[in-house]
């Protein structure tokens, strides 16, 4: 696997697990263990996008800076890999 | 509202084209027990919920079904594309085809198109976690039959993804439900709406 895709598989298992802590914390939102684990994944998730997108461009439209191209629209998009 | 995030739920990734099978998995995106179904079902309960824990619980799993919705659309896209027209003819895939090309459309594995009576908003927390509760088992069933008539590994990687996560929501609207009954009046013994008080004027 290419070194961006790895990057992405590790966003995209770091992503899973807040969103499944997440939903946890829905019906527990007061478990200290699932408050810990979100953040802790949280830090994790956000360190990884920071390092993704300075190398291979935005993960949200709402994160691109771009003054001279639009980065946004470059390819693949997530159903073309 | 929402944003969108430029990567899929969980990897797809499917190496061999195979229209047999995309027109069987597509029942998921747009058959009665799909993803698409399903984030309209919790998206719209939301409003009429009472319960703050609840209303966080169907906007986060109706956000994340549009998620799935996408992934079940990649898996359909990435078995039809590149195809030829023998393989077309040959994967009984001439009927979709002829209507929608190789674009993606929600129709069930018969191929009739979504129908919104696929799911309910009934204004009723106890009725509409019970409905979320069995729409639930009825997808990871679906999941079921799919893998048993799948045996691309590309394919059964994601669709079992996606079963393991019909397992989590039942258990979450299990939750959602006693936490809904824990808090009616102690006086409605038999459950009556509680979104609805029925007042005059």
């Amino acid at each position: 696997m290419t070194e961006k895709g790895k990057l992405l598989t590790e966003i995209q298992s770091q992503r899973f697990a807040m969103d499944d802590a997440a939903l946890f914390l829905d019906t527990h939102p007061e478990c200290p263990n699932a408050l810990k684990y979100h953040e802790e994944r949280r830090a994790d998730f956000q360190k990884a996008v920071k390092t993704y997108q300075e190398k291979y461009g935005p993960l949200t439209a709402q994160n691109t800076d771009d003054t001279e191209y639009w980065s946004w629209v470059t390819g693949p998009w997530p159903w073309e890999v | 509202m929402w944003t969108y995030d430029k990567m899929l739920a969980y990897p797809v990734k499917i190496k061999n084209t195979n229209p047999a099978l995309a027109r069987i998995v597509i029942t998921q995106l747009g058959g009665p027990d799909g993803e698409l179904g399903a984030a309209n079902r919790y998206l719209s309960q939301r409003f009429s919920m009472p319960y703050d824990k609840v209303k966080a619980v169907l906007t986060d799993i109706g956000t994340e079904e549009l998620g799935h919705s996408e992934m079940v659309s990649a898996i359909v896209h990435q078995l039809t594309r590149d195809l030829s027209v023998d393989e077309i003819k040959r994967g009984g895939f001439e009927a979709y085809f002829t209507d929608h090309g190789i674009g993606v459309y929600p129709v069930n594995a018969a191929g009739v198109p979504f129908d919104a009576l696929a799911f309910a908003s009934k204004g009723d927390p106890i009725t509409d976690l019970s409905e979320d509760m069995a729409a639930e088992q009825k997808a990871r069933t679906t999941y079921d039959n799919i893998l048993w008539l799948c045996d691309d590994p590309d394919v059964r990687d994601a669709i079992r993804f996606l079963r393991q996560r019909e397992i989590t929501h039942f258990q979450r609207f299990g939750e959602a439900l006693r936490i809904v009954t824990e808090q009616l009046n102690s006086k409605n013994f038999y459950a009556f709406n509680p979104a609805f008080n029925g007042r005059k004027g």
